[in-house]
């Protein structure tokens, strides 16, 4: 019993850390805000989610497990919210897009007034 | 076992600090250090989250709660500022708007 | 809904304490009475039940679930392989007949979904604007969005 729960605690441990490390190592590498933010929303998300059902499972109380579901709520609330605000005032701001970049109906909208239907 | 994945995930997470790091005294923008500020913050969670389970005790999660929703303030107080810098006092030679 | 869960869950918290059983079993009779007081008041007042809302919301969670990994594996590979092959751009999305809160939910769920991330939403609230990682036909990107919107208007929002 003992030896299931240390190896499901591993696997979720192991494939949080991992994503984790993935975000970091995004954030440094992809070439423009808005791709690091793609990055460190996604993987910090998933990371957390994985880290803290390690926990849960391989601390095993009710305790853990309603402490582990309120941290799990707010940061499935906070962290896309904080990357939006993030974006929201890079982009207002006038954020240098990647070069590859095809199109920007946002900056064409605060030009032109969005469409109406 | 346990134990050994907690050891190498303290390095992993520190790891992952360092290269935040690396992007906030890199970051062209004031939004890429924010960002790499906020991931910081999350890896910080993490660390808690490991002392937790080499404690074996619910009572550390309380503060991962904590320092996520620390970490989130201070994420909207650095947008907050962004923002602010750009509608309120402009500098002269800010060439990035057009 | 929100109210109904929560009512729920708080006899599961409050049976717990009082039956001096703080541990699972505990817990897991207390969420069995909650669910039966609740239900029981739905028959009464004549509410739809609110057990059919939960099988469609744990429903949407697992989809939830499946997707955030999925964009997890899908960046992972982009990170993780040399060289860029993203096509970014940033499109304009409808969200004209959702009120406040909804809207929060879809852009949390876009956000949290493959290759896309909203930058801003319109004065108004009437248009999100979504940044794609690989929208290279536009009209795809924008088709992606709306799969997501049908399937969180049909399983969350109908209630």
């Amino acid at each position: 019993m003992d030896t299931v729960r240390d190896v499901i605690t591993v696997i979720l441990l192991g494939s949080g850390l991992s994503f984790m490390l993935i975000g970091a190592w995004g954030v440094v590498r992809l070439p423009d805000a808005y791709h690091r933010l793609h990055a460190s929303s996604k993987c910090s998300t998933l990371g957390l989610f994985g880290m803290l059902a390690g926990a849960v499972v391989y601390i095993g109380t009710v305790d853990a497990l309603i402490k582990a579901a309120l941290t799990l709520l707010f940061t499935v609330v906070a962290t896309p919210v904080g990357s939006h605000i993030l974006a929201k005032a890079a982009h207002s701001r006038g954020l240098r897009q990647w070069d590859h970049t095809l199109s920007d109906e946002l900056a064409d909208d605060q030009r032109d007034g969005p469409p109406q239907v | 076992m346990v134990g050994t994945v907690v050891q190498l995930g303290v390095v992993t997470l520190v790891a992952g600090i360092g290269m935040a790091m690396v992007r906030i005294v890199r970051g062209p923008e004031v939004a890429d250090r924010v960002l790499a500020a906020d991931v910081l913050s999350l890896k910080v969670v993490g660390l808690v989250i490991l002392l937790a389970v080499d404690q074996q005790r619910s009572l550390s999660l309380d503060a991962a709660l904590l320092v996520a929703i620390v970490g989130f303030a201070s994420t909207l107080a650095f947008a907050q500022f962004i923002g602010m810098t750009r509608s309120g006092s402009e500098p002269p030679d800010d060439r990035t708007g057009s | 809904m929100i109210l109904r869960l929560g009512a729920d869950f708080l006899v599961a918290v409050l049976f717990s304490l009082w039956a001096g059983r703080p541990g699972w079993p505990g817990f897991v009779i207390g969420l069995a009475i909650g669910f039966v007081i609740v239900s029981t008041s739905d028959l009464a007042f004549g509410r739809p039940n609110h057990g059919r809302r939960l099988l469609w919301m744990i429903h949407f969670a697992g989809y939830f679930l499946a997707i955030l990994i999925r964009a997890n594996l899908q960046i992972a590979r982009e990170i993780l392989t040399p060289g860029f092959n993203q096509t970014p751009r940033i499109v304009r999305y409808p969200v004209q007949d959702l009120d406040d809160l909804q809207v929060t939910v879809l852009a949390n769920c876009i956000t949290l979904t493959p290759g896309t991330l909203v930058v801003d939403a319109s004065e108004d609230g009437r248009w999100l604007y979504v940044h794609c990682m690989y929208a290279e036909d536009r009209a795809k990107a924008v088709n992606g969005l709306q799969k997501l919107d049908d399937r969180l208007r049909r399983e969350v929002f109908s209630w």
